[in-house]
């Protein structure tokens, strides 16, 4: 089939070029649209997404495909073991681009895992964690937390 | 700690995939995301969510206290602190929907409860008007729903009155709407209430489906037999309009087979002439009363009382027996004390199992033992498993009968406990469909 042959060619940010699968790249549903409104023809450029945070997102891609007929919790424990080897700032790129690439599975994916990262957190760490200015005053603040003291004892 | 500056669109995507606790505790980060969390089309995205992918789940078991029960830690705080958790009489679970509870405290006070807020809202106090020529009140019915259309919380009462001969009888029914805060009083109800053949109307509460209430009536007293599977409400949205044109149940006609269905888990073996489809089910011809051992995806596992047990289809009306299984009486134990089924679907290996279980009583009261097997669809066979390792819980009343397991998350759950008479330390066992184990 000639579809599947045919090549889509991305080029990130830092000048990294890479050839994939059109099957592989309509995962991405931006892709997608550009491909049926006939402006992939020639090479894509993806202004805030880096070479290597672009070869981990059609690595995924080609995993999805790849992984079409295997059970559905065989992807799920592959989906776990490409998340798990993420580090905190690779997965903020990731999301980033998953979200401007619109790839629905790899937003979720990544969404969770941010998700589980901080569901046992304090409010301090979490302000820490997404760079959030609190803009509570102090008196505001204490009346939240007396409002669902409950809450703060970290046991989710 | 590295910082990830996620912007500001994705917080919601991944703030409705924590539970409730933790996003009642980020309220206080800062402004925006505490009115985020307080929006209700962020609730709306968080429930949908939820709902889609099964966590945050619990069961709430009304054993006189209420026991929740969390999917995702197992973890079981001792009861749940309800509004009316102080006092004597035992509350009673009225009806749910999207996690909120109407409780009952036996008395005449109505709360809506939201047992992962901990937060509750109590009913404004509505009084049942008496008619003068009605001699007893007979039965308070209640059905608890969620209209999305309103996008309202709705909570029907119905209250029937007998007259002074058998065949008259009347009905006040009023509709409490969350949005409003208020009670309002609606057309009567038309119809009889169903009343079980031990008298009882306990248990009856409206089950919502297809956003309507379904209850199970006739059109007179004492036409027990004859009871029309009800279609009265057709959407809570429409409460008013339907009962005011009087035709709900025409309007039922076209999903009558998926309600009719649904009715059937709650009142079986009952014709419906008003929409024309006797049930007929394997036992239908017998005398005995037939009894529903459990449901899953459109299957009913059917009891007739005496020793068959066969899996129905009713929408195919296919049915298949169970190959007889006797039970094995331990010659030790004297009393055979309860006989319990569940029944459900493992998706794993794509099967659907029945357990048994069979509890005996020994000589002495804190002795027992058990006969646990397990049927599967797929090899057709009976296998017996490891015995069951707690005391099946029996209510105050000493009646275990509807305890059949509760089927959530590919795992059947009963109430237990650890020993026969006490009552008070009881929990909830699961039994995983899949590898079969506790």
């Amino acid at each position: 089939m000639a579809s599947t042959l045919k090549k889509i060619i991305l080029k990130s940010c830092d000048g990294k070029i890479l050839e994939v699968e059109e099957a592989v790249a309509v995962q991405s549903q931006m892709i997608k649209n550009m491909i049926e409104d006939d402006c992939a023809n020639e090479e894509i450029p993806l202004p805030d997404i880096t070479g290597e945070i672009l070869s981990m997102i059609i690595e995924y891609c080609k995993m999805h495909v790849d992984g079409e007929n295997n059970s559905n919790n065989e992807l799920i424990a592959r989906d776990a073991d490409f998340i798990t080897r993420v580090d905190l700032n690779t997965l903020y790129y990731l999301i980033v681009a998953a979200n401007f690439l619109n790839v629905k599975s790899l937003l979720d994916l990544t969404c969770q895992r941010v998700a589980d990262i901080i569901k046992g957190k304090s409010p301090e760490e979490i302000r820490l964690t997404f760079n959030i200015k609190n803009d509570f005053t102090p008196e505001e603040e204490e009346e939240i937390r007396k409002k669902n003291a409950w809450a703060f004892d970290y046991k989710d | 700690m590295a910082t990830l500056p996620v912007p500001g669109d994705l917080i919601p995507e991944i703030l409705s995939r924590l539970g409730v606790k933790g996003l009642l505790r980020f309220r206080c980060v800062s402004k925006p995301w505490c009115s985020l969390i307080d929006d209700p089309d962020f609730i709306k995205l968080h429930l949908s969510r939820s709902r889609k992918t099964n966590t945050h789940f619990s069961l709430v078991f009304q054993v006189c206290h209420l026991i929740p029960v969390d999917f995702n830690s197992f973890f079981i705080p001792p009861t749940l602190n309800h509004p009316f958790s102080d006092e004597a009489f035992c509350s009673e679970v009225l009806g749910s929907c999207n996690g909120l509870l109407a409780l009952h405290n036996g008395e005449q006070d109505i709360a809506l409860c939201n047992p992962l807020k901990r937060k509750s809202h109590m009913l404004p106090f509505n009084e049942i008007k008496f008619p003068p020529y009605f001699c007893f009140l007979q039965f308070i019915v209640y059905g608890f729903g969620h209209d999305p259309i309103s996008d309202d919380y709705k909570l029907v009462r119905m209250v029937q009155y007998d007259g002074k001969d058998d065949d008259s009888f009347g009905s006040e029914v009023k509709v409490y709407s969350l949005r409003t805060n208020s009670w309002r009083r609606i057309k009567d109800f038309p119809f009889y209430l169903y009343k079980r053949a031990g008298g009882y109307l306990q248990g009856e509460y409206g089950v919502l489906a297809n956003n309507a209430l379904h209850w199970v009536v006739s059109k007179k007293p004492n036409l027990i037999l004859r009871a029309l599977l009800l279609l009265l409400i057709s959407g809570l949205r429409n409460i008013v309009c339907d009962q005011q044109e009087g035709h709900g149940k025409e309007k039922k006609k076209g999903d009558g087979k998926e309600k009719q269905k649904k009715e059937e888990h709650q009142e079986h073996a009952i014709s419906s002439p008003s929409i024309s489809t006797q049930l007929n089910h394997p036992f239908s011809d017998e005398a005995f009363c037939t009894e529903v051992l459990g449901s899953c995806n459109g299957l009913l596992a059917l009891h007739n009382g005496e020793q068959d047990i066969a899996l129905w289809n009713p929408l195919k009306r296919k049915s298949h027996m169970l190959p007889l299984n006797e039970i094995k009486f331990p010659p030790y134990f004297c009393f055979l004390q309860f006989i319990v089924y569940g029944f459900g679907h493992d998706p794993i290996s794509d099967d659907y199992k029945l357990v048994r279980m069979v509890q005996f009583s020994g000589k002495d009261d804190d002795s027992f033992g058990s006969e646990v097997k397990v049927y599967s669809l797929r090899t057709n066979s009976w296998k017996r498993i490891k015995d069951f390792p707690c005391y099946l819980y029996k209510r105050a009343d000493g009646y275990l009968q509807g305890e059949y397991g509760v089927f959530a998350n590919n795992a059947l759950h009963w109430v237990v406990s650890k020993k026969p008479k006490s009552d008070t330390k009881s929990f909830i066992v699961a039994f995983d469909i899949g590898t079969e184990e506790y």
